[in-house]
């Protein structure tokens, strides 16, 4: 589900909260939307803003934001990896290389699962702080020995959507591939869907082209995340860095909606008030 | 996979006067390349010799020659049927095929030449061998090149899953294979050799995944008729309409000149559709082409039509992975017809056939959450979100496309067996 449900209160907690032990509590008497919300002023954070200072349309319906939080909340990430018989011994390092940056950048509150695919979709560790098990599992990756050996990319995406389900926190997928999907199950169109129930955030990272209406652009739109091509597998340990960094410097804005349908397709509009300033955000939520 | 277009250079004029005479008043006399006659001598010699299935010496040294080398041995046959026919003959006309701009042309060979053909000759003749028994074992070899010598010519293969590449190969042996069979026309009472060695021969390649449109063409334009051939036409067109393959397609730069008989996803669909439809016309009992059918009927949203289909095909089924293909399937036809607990039902059942699969898991797990259902969502995965080191047990579906070529070790032996076998006279 896009929405979380929680209270005024409990929000105050989850921004205090400074340990993986912590989980927050929700209740259900109101259903609030988060929106994970970048903004910045010819490329640079902007970090001054207040919920009033949000503008955020439900359906083209202007609503009352609640709550806005440029605060370093804890962060819950799935790294999918592409393991497919294409990855090369040099290949495989630099995804070691760039997991092991993903590591490195995390704070003991944070929470990481480490997700591969090739034909067969692992989780290789569930989501868990920073240990001495995810890094052997990182070391450990291996190429996929199936054959033929295909990329069930979509498939990935959907299990990682599972993975993230089962923590309200603020979810992050990261997922790299080098080539397109070949094995999936599953209809990217659907996953597309499942994707916008949650509060999930998508940043896509390949080294072949993701052009318009690719799966990985089209989830890394929709969430609000982005979709990034690199040259090749050695810019994978910078590209991870800067996805952390800017996802830690987004907004966390929530709202309750208000005379808006209550199911269905909601495209959302996330804009500041009086600034020049560029805002990335999810591109609606499902009900 | 598309084929490359391999020019070559086949014919010389001739310019020296020792030439066997030509008979036939007014053709023009061209003579052949240096090596030609040799390398037909040596070539009948590996036909003669070469153990079908085997790679032997015969299929080393021919997978070593060049495309030009290979194609030019049709023209040798050609004199070689003309000495056996008649041992007197003088008369060598260029195969039309071969034929310049300036129409029919007479080959001047050397006397030394001819004396080579003629031993040659004697040679096929030794082995109590007709032509057409010398054609069918030469296509036996020539198969023998391109899968066990890696004789399947130039192809454009992908790479990461998104770009495709040419692999520079020696002679396409299939487009050798293919030009022998057309020398054994109806008359020559082949044809359900034939027949069954398209099968055996594009069900190979299937199984190793190379999709070879021209091969297949080439068996449906001559045996129309026959069921399995259309039946692994109709698997082609269902592979080449996939977005894996559309994708890897999109972005690669052929080199110039280079075309791929790949049409858009919905009108290979459409391909696909045709020609699996027409085999089951032609044999109603094959559970793989009403599995196939099945799925492509689905993907061009003709839901209720697939799942009859696929249940036929699921009565049909006696293999287990024919039986789990036949349930994913038709769970994936019930969702497109929106019958969600038939679905479910479907997939329930593909599970217990492979309970280690992925696909039956992921489906549940889709549909439930589809629903707003995230704990059933959840259970339906069961272990899959449970932490492993392990690779897991393959599911069929990540090998239904060369499934298709399950068969082929079988096939292949078989068709190996008839053409090499000498009908009785």
């Amino acid at each position: 589900m896009t929405t979380l449900r929680f209270t005024a209160g409990i929000v105050s907690v989850l921004a205090i909260a400074s340990v993986a032990a912590q989980q927050p509590t929700f209740s259900t008497r109101r259903e609030t939307v988060r929106v994970d919300a970048l903004v910045t002023d010819r490329g640079r954070p902007v970090r001054d803003l207040r919920a009033g200072d949000f503008e955020v349309l439900d359906s083209g319906v202007p609503q009352q934001v609640e709550f806005a939080s440029f605060e370093e909340l804890p962060l819950t990430i799935v790294l999918a990896l592409d393991v497919s018989t294409s990855i090369d011994a040099e290949r495989l390092e630099h995804l070691r290389d760039g997991g092991r940056a993903v590591l490195e950048n995390l704070r003991p509150a944070d929470q990481v699962s480490l997700l591969t695919f090739a034909d067969a979709v692992l989780v290789r560790e569930r989501l868990t702080p920073v240990t001495a098990r995810i890094r052997t599992a990182l070391d450990g990756l291996q190429p996929s020995r199936q054959s033929p050996g295909g990329t069930a990319l979509v498939d990935a995406c959907f299990l990682a959507t599972r993975v993230l389900d089962e923590d309200p926190g603020r979810s992050l997928l990261i997922v790299f591939t080098d080539g397109v999907d070949t094995s999936s199950w599953l209809r990217a169109s659907r996953v597309l869907d499942v994707v916008k129930r949650s509060n999930l955030v998508v940043y896509a990272v390949s080294t072949a082209a993701l052009p318009k209406g690719s799966f990985l652009r089209d989830v890394a739109e929709t969430t609000g995340g982005d979709a990034i091509q690199i040259r090749s597998s050695a810019a994978l340990r910078p590209a991870f860095v800067r996805i952390l960094d800017e996802f830690r410097l987004r907004y966390l804005v929530s709202f309750s909606p208000a005379n808006v349908r209550s199911t269905g397709w909601h495209p959302l509009t996330v804009r500041v008030k009086d600034r020049k300033v560029d805002v990335k955000a999810r591109a609606g939520y499902m009900r | 996979m598309g084929r490359l277009a391999v020019a070559a250079c086949v014919l010389t004029f001739l310019t020296a006067g020792t030439a066997v005479a030509g008979q036939q008043v007014g053709l023009r006399i061209v003579n052949r390349p240096d090596r030609a006659v040799n390398l037909a001598a040596r070539w009948t010699d590996y036909v003669l010799t070469h153990t079908a299935g085997a790679s032997d010496a015969a299929v080393t040294a021919v997978a070593g020659w060049s495309s030009d080398e290979v194609r030019n041995l049709l023209v040798e046959l050609a004199s070689l049927r003309l000495i056996l026919k008649d041992p007197d003959t003088k008369f060598f006309p260029v195969p039309v095929d071969f034929e310049g701009k300036n129409g029919p042309q007479e080959i001047g060979y050397t006397r030394g030449e001819h004396a080579t053909l003629v031993s040659t000759a004697d040679r096929i003749k030794r082995q109590r061998l007709t032509d057409i028994e010398f054609i069918a074992r030469a296509i036996v070899l020539h198969s023998d090149v391109a899968i066990l010598g890696n004789g399947t010519g130039n192809m454009l293969r992908t790479r990461d899953g998104s770009r495709m590449e040419v692999d520079f190969r020696q002679a396409d042996h299939w487009s050798m294979t293919r030009r022998l069979a057309q020398l054994l026309d109806r008359k020559a009472g082949r044809d359900a050799d034939l027949a069954f060695w398209y099968q055996a021969t594009i069900t190979w390649m299937a199984s190793v995944e190379i999709w070879n449109t021209a091969h297949v063409e080439a068996a449906i334009g001559r045996f129309d008729e026959d069921a399995a051939l259309q039946f692994l036409a109709g698997c082609l067109h269902e592979k080449l309409a996939t977005p894996a393959t559309q994708a890897a397609i999109a972005s690669s730069r052929l080199p110039p000149g280079v075309t791929l008989r790949v049409d858009a996803p919905a009108n290979e669909l459409k391909e696909a559709a045709a020609r699996l439809r027409r085999s089951l016309a032609l044999d109603s009992r094959q559970a793989d082409a009403r599995i196939h059918y099945g799925r492509v009927l689905t993907l061009i949203e003709r839901g209720s039509a697939a799942v009859e289909e696929l249940r036929a095909a699921a009565t049909l089924a006696k293999e287990p992975e024919q039986r789990y293909y036949a349930q994913i399937f038709l769970g994936a036809a019930f969702e497109s017809v929106n019958d969600l607990d038939a679905a479910r039902t479907a997939y329930r059942t593909a599970a217990t056939l492979f309970p280690e699969a992925q696909v039956p898991r992921l489906a549940l797990s889709q549909l439930s959450a589809a629903s707003g259902d995230r704990a059933g969502s959840v259970s339906a995965l069961g272990t899959l979100l449970s932490a492993t080191d392990r690779e897991p047990q393959p599911d069929p579906w990540w090998s239904y496309y060369p499934s298709c070529g399950r068969h082929a070790p079988e096939l292949l032996d078989q068709a190996r067996r008839r053409l090499t076998t000498s009908h009785a006279r």
